[in-house]
C-alpha cells in the first residue's frame, strides 16, 4: 500500500523535476532578439501614427475630465508635456529595436506607455494592455545565459508564448456566447460594413456567411496557440496567423492588434528561426544555426531557482485567474462589463449608447438635465455611455463639481444602450443616486438585467 | 492499436469535427429562418448621398446667396417696402437651404481653412456690428472677409435685416437715413458677398472629380481621403449626430432654461430677430430626414435607412418613428419660437423631449445596426 500510494508522488516529483531541467535548458535567443527588434519597429509605427492622428490632443488635452481606473484616481493627464512623453517612447522604441540598453528600454517603456494608458479609461485597449505586459516581460525576464549571450533560458521562450497563447485563448473563451456562435453577432453587423472588400465582400450580406466567419474565428482562437505549439501543424498555423489578422487588420480599425499577434506568434517558431531563414537565405548553414544544440554541447546551464519560478508562477496564476474574475459577477459580461477589461474580450461587440444624467439640488428639489458632451469629448461620451463604472464615476464627477459650488446633489443615470442588436435597453436603474453610490469590485446591483 | 499521441490527435481531429459540425448546422438553420437580406449596397449609398443630397445641396445654398446678394443690392439701390421684403424672403431661402445642411456638415463645409466659420456662427455680436456701421472705414468685401466669424454670414445679415422688436417699417427706416442708411445697406450687401463667396468655396470643395464629394462616394474603392468604406459610412452618422446633439444641447435646451433652473432664455434663440428658428429646426430634420431616406425633392436614390433596415428592421422602425415623432412634436409649436417659449412652453417641451428620443435612437439603433462604433472616433477599438 505504501509503495503504491508513494508513486503517484514519485512520478510527479520527477514530472516536475524533469520539467524543470528542460525549462532551464538554455535556447537560441535568436527568435526573442528578433521579436524585440520586431516589437520595437511596432512600436514605434504605432506612436508614429497616434501623434498623426491627434491622438495627443484629442485624448490627453481636450478633455476637461478624465475617467480614472478603480484605484488609480491620483493618475493625471501629463496634459502638453504628453508631447515629449511621446517623443521618449519613441526613442525606447528605437532601443529596443535597435538592441541598445534594451532591458531599461523595456522597463521605461512599459512604466511610461502604461503610465498613459492608466490617465483614462474611455482608451482602454487589450493590445495596449497587451504591450504593457510584453515590454514588463522585455524588462525582467533574462535575455541572455550567463556567458553565453546567444542564449536564453527556454522558460523565458515559454513564458512569452504563454502570453500570446492567453490572448488567443481566452479570446476563443470569450466568443463561446449565444450571441457570437447563435446570432453571428456583432460579425453580422460588422462585415455588412465592409461589402467592398474583394472576393468576400459578397459574402458579408448573406445570411450564413457572418456564421461561418464566427464559428472561424472561434475555432481559430481556440485552436491556434495549440496548433503553433505542434511542430508539425506549425507552418500551417502560422499561415492561419497571417491570413486571420491580415483579414481582421483590413476589416477593422484595430491598429497595432493584428501585426502585434503576427509578430508574436513568430515566437513559437523554433527559437533559431533567424538563423535558420538567414541560411536558408544564404544556401548554406551557418555556426550559429542550431544555437540550442550547440548550448547543450557547451555544457552552459541556467538553473531554475525559486526565487524565479515562484514570481513566474504568480504571473502565470494571475493571468490566467484575471479572465476568469468575470465569473464571480451575475449576467451577461458584455452588458454590465464587469470583469470585462484586463480579459481579453477583443471584438465581441457592437455597443452603442444614449446617455444623459439628471442633477438634483437635495436642499432646494431642483433639478436640471446634463447631456454628457457639454463636459465629455464626443469619444468619451460614447466610451461611458455603455460602460457602468464610468458612468458611475462621471456621476460622481457631476457631483463634485455640484459640491464646488457649495451644492449637495444627487445624480440620476438615464442610459440606453443597445448590444449586439437587440433593441436598446436601460442599463442602469433609474432611481439610483449614483452620487451615493462607491465603486468597488463588488456586483453593482444598479446595473439592470441585460436584455434576453 | 492506437497509441497515446494518435488518440490526442483523434481527439483534436474530432473535436473540430464536432465543432464544423455544430456550426454548418447553425448556418443552415441561418438559413432557414432568415433569407438573404437584400444587399443594401452602402457604396450605392454613399454615392446617392452624394450625388442626390449633400453635392445639390450646397450647389443650391450657394445659388440661393447669390440671389440674396441680387435682393439686397436691390434694396441698397431703392430702399423700400418691397425691396426690403424681396431681401427678407432671399434671405429666410437661403437660410432654409444652409440649415437643410447642417445635418451632413462634411469635409469642406467642416473645414475651418475653407469656412472660415464664417457662415453661421450665431449669435451675431451686434455691438461690432454697430460700432463698424458707426464707424468711417471701409465696408467692402474685401474688408469683411477680415472680420470674425460673429460678424459675417448669416447671423450679421439677419441683424441688419430684420428685428423682431419692431415694425418692418422701422428696420426700412434704418436704411434709409442719410448716411448711416447707406452704410447699412453698403454692408449688407458685402456681408452677403462674402457669405456667397465662402459657401461657393465650400461646393466647389464639395463637388468635381477630385472633389470631397467623390473621396466620400468612393470610400473603400478608389478614395484617397477613406480607406474603408465603413469609414464613409461613419462620417455620415458622425454627421447627425452630431447635429442631434447641437439641437438638443444648445438649439432648444438654451431658450428653454434647461440647465438654467427652467427659465426661458429667449435671447439664446437660434435666429431670434428673424424669428427663424423653429422653421431652423425644422430644416435641420429635412437635412436628417434627407440622409435618411436617400431622397431630396425629385431625387430619389438610397439612404442610410435603406442599410439600416437591411441589418436590423426594428431599429430602422424605431428610428422612423422617432423621427416622425419629432415631426409631429415641432410642427405642434406654435411660431415663433420666442413667444412659445412663454405661452405654450409644454408644446416646446414636448419638441425638446421629442429631439432627445431622436438623439438617442441615433446613436443607438442606427450607429448601432451600422456597426458606426468601429471606426466612431479617432481612436482604435480592439
Amino acid at each position: 500500500m505504501r509503495a503504491a500510494r508513494s508513486l503517484p508522488r514519485r512520478s510527479w516529483v520527477e514530472a516536475t523535476a524533469r520539467l524543470a531541467a528542460t525549462a532551464s535548458t538554455p535556447v537560441s535567443s535568436a527568435s526573442l532578439r528578433a521579436f524585440r527588434v520586431l516589437f520595437g519597429l511596432l512600436l514605434l509605427g504605432a506612436l508614429l501614427r497616434s501623434w498623426q492622428k491627434g491622438v495627443i490632443e484629442q485624448a490627453f488635452r481636450a478633455p476637461s475630465y478624465h475617467f480614472p481606473y478603480y484605484g488609480l484616481a491620483f493618475v493625471r493627464s501629463p496634459g502638453v508635456y504628453t508631447y515629449a512623453l511621446y517623443a521618449l517612447l519613441g526613442v525606447l522604441a528605437l532601443g529596443l529595436a535597435f538592441g541598445r540598453a534594451t532591458r531599461v528600454c523595456a522597463g521605461l517603456f512599459c512604466l511610461l506607455f502604461s503610465y498613459l494608458h492608466f490617465v483614462d479609461e474611455t482608451f482602454y485597449l487589450n493590445h495596449y494592455y497587451l504591450v504593457s505586459l510584453l515590454s514588463g516581460l522585455l524588462a525582467l525576464l533574462p535575455s541572455q545565459v550567463a556567458g553565453a549571450p546567444e542564449l536564453v533560458p527556454r522558460w523565458v521562450l515559454w513564458l512569452f508564448r504563454f502570453q500570446f497563447g492567453v490572448v488567443y485563448f481566452f479570446g476563443g473563451v470569450a466568443k463561446l456566447k449565444s450571441d457570437w456562435l447563435g446570432a453571428a453577432e456583432p460579425l453580422r453587423t460588422w462585415l455588412a460594413a465592409s461589402t467592398e472588400l474583394p472576393l468576400l465582400g459578397g459574402l458579408f450580406t448573406t445570411a450564413w456567411g457572418p456564421f461561418v466567419f464566427s464559428w472561424l474565428a472561434a475555432f481559430y482562437d481556440l485552436s491556434i496557440p495549440f496548433a503553433l505549439c505542434s511542430r508539425r501543424a506549425r507552418p500551417y498555423a502560422y499561415l492561419a496567423v497571417l491570413a486571420f489578422h491580415a483579414l481582421t487588420a483590413r476589416l477593422f480599425n484595430i491598429g497595432l492588434f493584428p501585426y502585434l499577434m503576427m509578430v508574436g506568434s513568430l515566437l513559437f517558431l523554433a527559437p533559431d528561426w533567424p538563423a535558420r531563414l538567414r541560411s536558408l537565405w544564404h544556401k548554406r548553414r551557418e555556426p550559429g544555426a542550431h544555437a540550442s544544440a550547440s548550448a547543450s554541447a557547451s555544457g552552459v546551464h541556467a538553473t531554475l531557482r525559486p526565487r524565479v519560478y515562484v514570481p513566474v508562477a504568480l504571473y502565470v496564476l494571475l493571468q490566467l485567474l484575471l479572465p476568469l474574475r468575470r465569473l464571480a459577477y451575475p449576467g451577461n459580461v458584455l452588458w454590465s462589463e464587469q470583469g470585462y477589461r484586463f480579459s481579453w474580450h477583443v471584438m465581441l461587440m457592437e455597443k452603442s449608447g444614449s446617455a444623459e444624467f439628471r442633477v438634483v439640488d437635495r436642499a432646494t428639489k431642483q433639478s436640471r438635465l446634463v447631456d454628457p458632451r457639454s463636459i465629455l469629448t464626443r469619444s468619451q461620451t460614447k466610451a461611458m455611455a455603455t460602460q457602468p463604472d464610468m458612468i458611475l464615476a462621471f456621476a460622481h464627477e457631476l457631483a463634485a463639481r455640484e459640491r464646488a459650488f457649495g451644492r449637495d446633489a444627487a445624480v440620476y443615470a438615464d442610459v440606453f444602450v443597445a448590444l449586439n442588436g437587440r433593441a436598446p435597453a436601460r442599463l442602469i436603474a433609474p432611481h439610483v443616486d449614483l452620487a451615493h453610490e462607491q465603486d468597488s469590485f463588488a456586483n453593482k446591483r444598479w446595473i439592470l438585467p441585460a436584455p434576453p | 492499436m492506437i497509441t497515446a499521441p494518435h488518440k490526442s490527435r483523434l481527439l483534436v481531429l474530432l473535436c473540430g469535427l464536432c465543432l464544423a459540425m455544430l456550426g454548418g448546422a447553425f448556418s443552415f438553420a441561418a438559413c432557414e429562418v432568415q433569407p438573404d437580406a437584400p444587399n443594401a449596397d452602402r457604396q450605392q449609398v454613399l454615392r446617392d448621398l452624394v450625388n442626390n443630397v449633400i453635392v445639390p445641396s450646397y450647389n443650391d445654398v450657394t445659388s440661393s446667396t447669390a440671389t440674396l446678394v441680387d435682393a439686397i443690392r436691390a434694396l441698397r439701390a431703392a430702399p423700400s417696402v418691397d425691396t426690403l421684403a424681396s431681401a427678407q424672403t432671399a434671405y429666410r431661402a437661403a437660410r432654409a437651404q444652409y440649415k437643410t445642411t447642417e445635418a451632413y456638415r462634411l469635409g469642406p463645409a467642416d473645414d475651418l481653412a475653407i469656412t472660415g466659420e464664417a457662415i453661421d456662427t450665431w449669435p451675431a455680436d451686434s455691438t461690432k456690428l454697430e460700432a463698424l456701421l458707426a464707424g468711417t472705414g471701409p465696408l467692402d468685401v474685401v474688408e469683411v472677409g477680415k472680420l470674425g466669424s460673429n460678424q459675417r454670414g448669416l447671423p450679421a445679415l439677419e441683424y441688419l435685416l430684420f428685428d423682431s422688436a419692431v415694425s418692418d417699417a422701422e428696420v426700412l427706416s434704418r436704411f434709409t437715413q442719410p448716411g448711416s442708411g447707406a452704410r447699412r445697406a453698403e454692408l449688407a450687401e458685402s456681408v452677403a458677398s462674402d457669405l456667397t463667396i465662402v459657401c461657393k468655396r465650400v461646393s466647389d470643395a464639395l463637388g468635381g472629380p477630385t472633389g470631397y464629394g467623390h473621396q466620400l462616394a468612393e470610400a473603400g474603392v478608389g478614395s484617397s481621403l477613406y480607406a474603408a468604406q465603413s469609414e464613409g459610412v461613419d462620417k455620415v452618422v458622425t454627421a447627425l449626430v452630431y447635429l442631434s446633439e447641437l439641437v438638443v444641447l444648445k438649439k432648444l435646451s438654451k431658450p428653454l432654461g434647461v440647465d438654467m433652473n427652467n427659465v426661458v432664455q429667449p435671447a439664446q434663440e437660434e435666429g431670434p430677430r428673424s424669428d427663424s428658428s423653429l422653421r431652423d429646426l425644422q430644416n435641420n430634420l429635412a437635412g436628417i430626414q434627407a440622409i435618411y431616406s436617400g431622397e431630396r425633392g425629385a431625387l430619389t436614390g438610397q439612404g442610410l435607412g435603406s442599410a439600416v433596415r437591411t441589418i436590423n428592421p426594428g431599429a430602422a422602425t424605431r428610428f422612423e418613428a422617432a423621427l416622425q415623432a419629432t415631426v409631429a412634436a415641432l410642427n405642434a409649436v406654435p411660431p415663433p419660437l420666442r413667444s412659445a417659449l412663454t405661452q405654450n412652453r409644454p408644446a416646446v417641451e414636448a419638441a425638446y423631449q421629442a429631439f432627445r428620443a431622436l438623439k438617442s435612437s441615433l446613436v443607438t439603433d442606427v450607429a448601432g445596426a451600422l456597426g458606426a462604433s468601429i471606426g466612431f472616433g479617432f481612436s482604435d477599438t480592439d
